[in-house]
């Protein structure tokens, strides 16, 4: 279990994190969705105590990870798909990392196996594409069969072929009872990964939900509707839709209100409509309407 | 939903213990690792004996610079000559410190290494042992190997030699390894706390080896007084055959090197503790 608790963190002007409190539960997937600089990997370095923060407490299993006695066996982690040095082979990079917990060369080879790197094992990992760098990642994280798997982006890079085998894995240690935690800035990956939701925007939580409770909420009645009146209907509209917009001459997304409702509304009116639509979001749009204020559109901290 | 949060891979998982022992070997079999190591080591070994046989050699006039007579420059000194490759081994292993203490910065590794070992000073302690577990058995092989050598080569040229058993010699043999591994220890150091192979090697080859001699040099004699205490000067006292009157004696040298040792340890530590990873 991982206990997030008013975190912040600042890197100059930028507030990385901001008061930040979550909670990821064993058993489950939890997915930590936001855009790109939102906060996700900040957090997760943080919750490793690799960085520290300005403000608010970690607690891995209840303890500080710092203060941890067996780290590789309460929280394995991928945090970069290039995090290992060129020139030594993969199985030398996980032999040097296991032993520093009495982990078995048996049991490194055994991981090897699992994500697939057996065949290239011995040669340098200088020459991995970016999916077998991500490989040798998740490997890394599974070194200790840890209570806890923490992956930050861990699909980037896979073939369609990785993306399958890292949910069914995901799926497999969420079942053992495990804690799993990973960050993706795709909604579309989460969706078919995640058993609960938090989103992260601008270094702020903007949802912590289960996906189940997510998708219900998301799939807000919105109706497309084209109409020469178009701009009147939105005026009659304005009171009772929650928001409607002329997306084009003659055309009017509503939200809030159902096509007959609307309907109705266009009749009493003597609008003509040519046409009534509901529309389904999808929860990429709804988790980019939830962080769309929050995205950073500069780069420069003074923006920001 | 339910959710098993029975802990049924506890059992095993103490047997996973984080050790400073295992963080060593962990270290040891980084640097084994890595053919970068081996070519190093190989290649100190190599400059020291074979600078300490072409210096006894030109000393001895069997090369010559065509003037005949050994070449200006060259101390007479036997122990001195045969030693002639400490510098080029100074220069190989304080890289070779800076290499070990930076690498894992280029790469990121860094990361996965401190979230293997969180506490922080294990892996700090754990890269210094294992580098001086390279270090000094290469350096004392490779500088008796030139002594030998060198006396040899002496000796058959009818030139004057000192024995291994002479204790400046043996304080001269024994200073240069410790002077090495020191400035080995120091590479390592400024390159945890700079997190840049260049940077740190250009300040330990550039601060620490050439900036004080260059001192030394140019300035005026009144400051000698501070410049002594300079790493490099400090260590003159069990490197150099004639300790100069103008130096530290043998005691305070080991003294004022062993401080700096413990000086840049200590803000490596600090700042490996410190620091965001
Ligand atoms: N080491 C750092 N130094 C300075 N700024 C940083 C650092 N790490 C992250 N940031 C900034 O913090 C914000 C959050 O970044 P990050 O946690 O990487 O987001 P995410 O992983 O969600 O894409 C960004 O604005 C990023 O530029
Ligand atoms: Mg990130």
């Amino acid at each position: 279990m991982i206990e997030v608790s008013n975190l912040t963190k600042r890197y100059g002007k930028v507030t990385a994190v901001d008061d930040v409190s979550f909670t990821v539960n064993p058993g489950v997937v939890t997915g930590f969705l936001g855009p790109n600089g939102a906060g996700k990997s900040t957090t997760m370095r943080m919750i490793l105590g690799l960085d520290k923060p300005d403000a608010g407490t970690v607690l891995v299993n209840g303890l500080s990870y710092r203060a941890a006695r067996t780290p590789v066996a309460e929280i394995g982690a991928l945090l970069e798909a290039k995090g290992f040095d060129r020139a030594r082979s993969a199985r030398n990079h996980l032999r040097a990392l296991a032993s520093t917990s009495g982990i078995s060369t048996k049991r490194v080879d055994e991981v090897l196996g699992l994500v697939g790197l057996s065949e290239i094992a011995n040669s340098k990992a200088g020459g991995f594409s970016l999916g077998m760098g991500q490989r040798l990642g998740i490997a890394v994280a599974l070194l200790g069969d840890p209570r806890m798997v923490m992956l930050d982006e861990p699909v980037n890079g896979l073939d369609p072929d990785g993306v399958l085998w890292i949910r069914n894995l995901l799926r497999q240690l969420a079942d053992e009872g495990r804690t799993v935690f990973l960050s993706s800035h795709l909604m579309t990956e989460m969706e078919l990964i995640a058993d609960q939701l938090i989103i992260i925007g601008r270094g702020r939580i903007m949802a912590d939900t289960s996906m189940r409770e997510f998708i219900a909420a998301s799939s807000a009645n919105r109706v497309r509707v084209v109409s020469p009146g178009a701009a009147e209907l939105k005026n009659r509209l304005e009171t009772r839709a929650n928001e409607s917009e002329l997306v084009d001459s003659g055309v009017l997304v509503v939200s809030g209100l159902s096509s007959a409702e609307i309907g109705q509304e266009a009749f009493a009116a003597g609008i003509v409509l040519h046409e009534l639509t509901p529309l389904s979001a999808s929860l990429e749009e709804a988790f980019m309407e939830l962080t769309r204020d929050s995205v950073q559109f500069h780069t420069d901290g003074a923006a920001a | 939903m339910t959710i098993d949060t029975s802990h049924k891979f506890e059992v095993d998982a103490l047997k996973l213990k984080l050790t400073f022992g295992r963080v060593v070997k962990s270290e040891i079999l980084k640097l084994r690792s890595l053919r970068s190591t081996w070519i190093m080591m190989l290649a100190m070994l190599a400059l020291f004996i074979a600078f300490g046989a072409l210096a006894a050699l030109s000393t001895t006039g069997q090369i010559s610079d065509g003037s005949g007579g050994p070449p200006e420059g060259f101390a007479l000194d036997p122990v001195t000559t045969v030693l002639a490759g400490g510098g080029f081994a100074v220069l190989v292993m304080s890289v070779f410190g800076v290499i070990s203490g930076a690498r894992e910065y280029n790469s990121g590794m860094i990361r996965a290494t401190l979230s293997f070992v969180p506490r922080r000073l294990y892996v700090l302690w754990a890269k210094v042992i294992a580098l001086l577990i390279f270090v000094i058995p290469v350096t004392v092989i490779a500088a008796f190997g030139a002594f030998v050598l060198g006396m040899a080569v002496l000796s058959g040229a009818g030139s004057e030699t000192v024995a291994l058993s002479d204790p400046d010699a043996q304080r001269v043999l024994l200073g240069t390894a410790v002077y090495i591994a020191g400035l080995a220890i120091i590479g390592l150091a400024l390159g945890i706390a700079m997190r840049s192979m260049p940077g740190a090697i250009a300040t330990v080859i550039g601060g620490v080896l050439i900036l004080p001699a260059l001192l030394t040099a140019l300035l005026p004699e009144s400051w000698r007084s501070v410049l002594k205490f300079l790493p490099s000067n400090a260590a003159a006292a069990f490197t150099e055959v004639e300790v100069r009157v103008d130096m530290l004696a043998l005691g305070p040298g080991i003294t004022v090197f062993a401080a700096w040792l413990a000086l840049s340890l200590a803000v490596a530590g600090f700042l490996l503790v410190r620091r965001d990873a």
